[in-house]
């Protein structure tokens, strides 16, 4: 037999729901489709947007949306009783199933961004073809799919689908994560998911995360090179943060506040529970040092023009706290939904454990996984706009 | 053949290029399949939309019979019953005998976090506005039974106590006639058979627990040990009334069981039912769980009050 984990409760809970169905491999799974979501924006700001002060992290964020992308299914593959299984769920879905409709979704929105990938590093593609020989040339032959005219014609054209595809993968990115908070919104057994300001709240924070962790990843990586960081880029995705972080935490406090005023059945057993066992995770880790605390440091970035090693700082510090928050948030959804009883006469209190499947560590190494691939995917194309081509790019369009 | 396409840039002027014939191919089949991967999203819905709507009474002949031949037991015909269960908590004395016998009958390990079905007690104490409700989870109750060999008890801790109420409430799943767990489960793998149980198809289930978050009575956990000898383990697991005994003009383990018959189970398609006789007798009294959910169980109640969830 295998084994049972009972997670220790107070009050009365249903004797099923002693063992906690969803652990933390799910709450990673809304924080990465979130981070797909916040990184896409970030790449859609110079792409879409044509903001030229964030050209520097554009490339970046695009393949850090394919490497969290592409860990989703695995962190939900490993969490089923049957992951052999979970391809039939595609072949013969149950159309009333939220979640049987996230796969379709999932395989879409990943189409429309390999499409832009593929968009956005055809012509660096098609330049390591011309200066490489061997499997290498046969790599980024078979990457442009043996196509390679780089005219400028081929250019405008690539450009022109380039800018049409990015609509659709921003909305593709955001539909996909709020789509992600209705498979959650949408059971109308749990109360502490079924708010309707879920999906608005997970799209916004999704935001926060993408900036936070690009901004994260371009420091590292400008830190690694050892170059001068572009502190008018990193300035501004401050500001935005600063600006979402705030709009988070203002819907954060409105969904709870409105929970609180309704003072629905099983109101007092919520208020015991946020102000016992989830006390620190709520109101201390996601409030106040994941919220309050960042906005207060990207306050300062915006109001004192910080520049130099006090942006880094600053920014570094705000962008890791922003991260926490996000993530606190996902799994104060996930697994604080669970842990508030269906019999609204009692909590659970669950422990994540270290190790096994459901372990911190799983958690953890999925995180590094998303890394590990955007790792990848920067060797493999590039974040940089190389001399050698530049000068020559987005001719006949208006990108610069 | 070229054609000529003006684009407005910038509103002050003019940029006109021509777009080859195969950037125009290139184009229009961007176009169908983008319209295509619309159509194939949407074309099942649409499908089984006009099917539903169109069917004939001739082709509801015809699904019947081959549901009967591909799925139901020889000789039994899921058509010809509507089955419906009723618990009179005034009769019950919280023996856990249909808990014992439901854990036996359906191969289900003696650990008390992995249930079909369960008896709650609900104790109201003079002077103290709480209503106290403990089950076999209960630390107290645990110490006094030995789920090991499938026996449960509840301790006495209210004996000294001044009771101004108590009674005891088995629950299970309600076999509701709108299920949420079928409406989400992603692969269909629970299903609503024609005589109303909510069955789990254990080579379906892909055991993602979706239908454990959406049922509103936690009637629902992930199997830990096979159901039968060729079953498997990691799926949804539940109460299915005995399907398999009732197949066979059987009726569930937990109702045989009961020594004071709080547990009526019937066949509601047939007047001289036991359960359709009780529903008769107790049609003004009977409640259901959660009846703001939506779900209509098919689980109905007598001798319970506003305090049972």
């Amino acid at each position: 037999m295998e084994a049972i984990h009972v997670t220790p409760f107070a009050g009365y809970v249903y004797p099923n729901e002693t063992v906690v169905a969803w652990t933390i491999l799910i709450a990673v799974y809304p924080y990465l489709t979130g981070l797909v979501a916040g990184a896409s924006s970030v790449s859609v700001l110079f792409t879409g947007a044509g903001l030229k002060q964030f050209k520097p992290v554009s490339r970046l964020a695009l393949l850090a949306a394919l490497g969290f992308m592409l860990t989703v299914p695995i962190v939900l593959l490993s969490h089923l009783g049957h992951p052999e299984r979970a391809l039939g769920a595609m072949i013969t879905p149950n159309f009333t199933s939220a979640f049987s409709m996230f796969g379709y979704f999932a395989m879409l929105y990943t189409f429309i961004l390999l499409l832009e990938i593929w968009f956005e590093f055809r012509e660096y593609s098609v330049l390591q073809v011309r200066n490489s020989t061997g499997p290498k040339r046969l790599f980024y032959q078979a990457l442009t799919l043996f196509d390679d005219n780089i005219s400028p014609g081929a250019r405008a054209f690539d450009h022109k689908w380039l800018r049409r595809i990015v609509i659709f993968s921003i909305l593709g990115a955001h539909g996909l994560h709020g789509y992600v908070g209705f498979v959650f919104s949408s059971l109308k057994s749990r109360e502490w998911w079924s708010s309707e300001l879920t999906i608005v709240i997970f799209v916004i924070s999704a935001i926060v995360s993408g900036l936070a962790a690009v901004m994260l990843m371009y420091l590292v990586v400008s830190a690694y090179r050892k170059f001068k960081v572009d502190e008018i880029c990193l300035r501004g995705l401050s500001f935005y943060l600063m600006i979402f972080a705030i709009f988070t935490l203002f819907l954060e406090g409105v969904e709870f506040v409105s929970l609180v005023y309704k003072g629905k059945e099983g109101i007092e057993l919520i208020m015991e529970y946020v102000s016992g066992p989830m006390f620190y995770r709520f109101f201390i880790i996601q409030f106040l040092v994941g919220a309050i605390v960042p906005i207060a440091v990207l306050f300062c970035v915006w109001r004192y023009k910080l520049s130099g090693v006090k942006l880094i700082v600053a920014t570094s510090v705000a962008s890791v706290l922003a991260l926490v928050q996000v993530f606190m948030m996902r799994y104060n959804v996930v697994i604080g939904g669970q842990e508030i009883s269906k019999t609204m006469r009692g909590y659970l209190e669950y422990q994540v454990p270290v190790f096994g499947i459901e372990g911190a560590l799983a958690a953890l190494g999925a995180i590094m996984f998303s890394l590990g691939l955007t790792y990848v995917f920067v060797k493999i194309f590039t974040i940089d706009f190389e001399d050698e081509y530049v000068a020559t790019e987005y001719v006949g369009t208006d990108h610069e | 053949m070229n054609k000529r396409v003006t684009v407005t840039a910038g509103g002050d002027s003019e940029v006109t290029h021509a777009l080859s014939a195969n950037a125009q191919k290139r184009r229009g089949f961007i176009k169908q399949v983008l319209g295509g991967s619309l159509m194939l999203m949407t074309l099942p819905t649409l499908a089984s939309t006009l099917f539903k709507r169109g069917a004939s009474e001739a082709e509801m002949q015809r699904v019947k019979q081959e549901y009967l031949e591909k799925f139901s037991p020889p000789g039994f015909d899921p058509f010809a019953h509507q089955w419906a269960y009723g618990i009179d908590a005034y009769k019950c004395i919280g023996c856990n005998q249909c808990m014992t016998a439901c854990k036996i009958e359906n191969g289900l390990p003696g650990h008390p976090s992995i249930n079909n079905r369960w008896i709650e007690r609900y104790t109201k104490l003079a002077g103290d506005p709480q209503v106290y409700v403990d089950a076999c989870t209960d630390p107290g109750n645990i110490a006094v039974s030995d789920p090991d060999n499938f026996i449960y008890r509840f301790d006495d801790r209210y004996a000294e106590a001044d009771v101004e109420y108590s009674f005891f409430v088995p629950k299970m799943c309600n076999h509701c006639e709108n299920p949420v767990c079928v409406q989400v489960c992603p692969k269909g793998a629970t299903f609503k058979t024609p005589d109303g149980a909510v069955l789990v198809d254990e080579d379906r289930c892909i055991g993602c627990l979706y239908c454990k978050q959406a049922c509103p009575y936690g009637a629902r956990y992930l199997r830990p040990i096979p159901a039968r000898p060729d079953g498997v383990t990691r799926v949804a697991g539940k109460c299915t009334w005995c399907w398999h005994r009732l197949t066979k003009g059987q009726g569930p383990a937990c109702v045989g069981v009961c020594p004071r018959n709080a547990l009526i189970f019937g066949d509601l398609n047939d007047p001289e039912s036991d359960i359709s006789l009780w529903i008769k007798e107790h049609g003004r009294e009977l409640l259901v769980l959660k009846a703001d959910m939506g779900t209509h169980p098919s689980v109905k109640y007598i001798g319970i009050n506003e305090a049972v969830r």
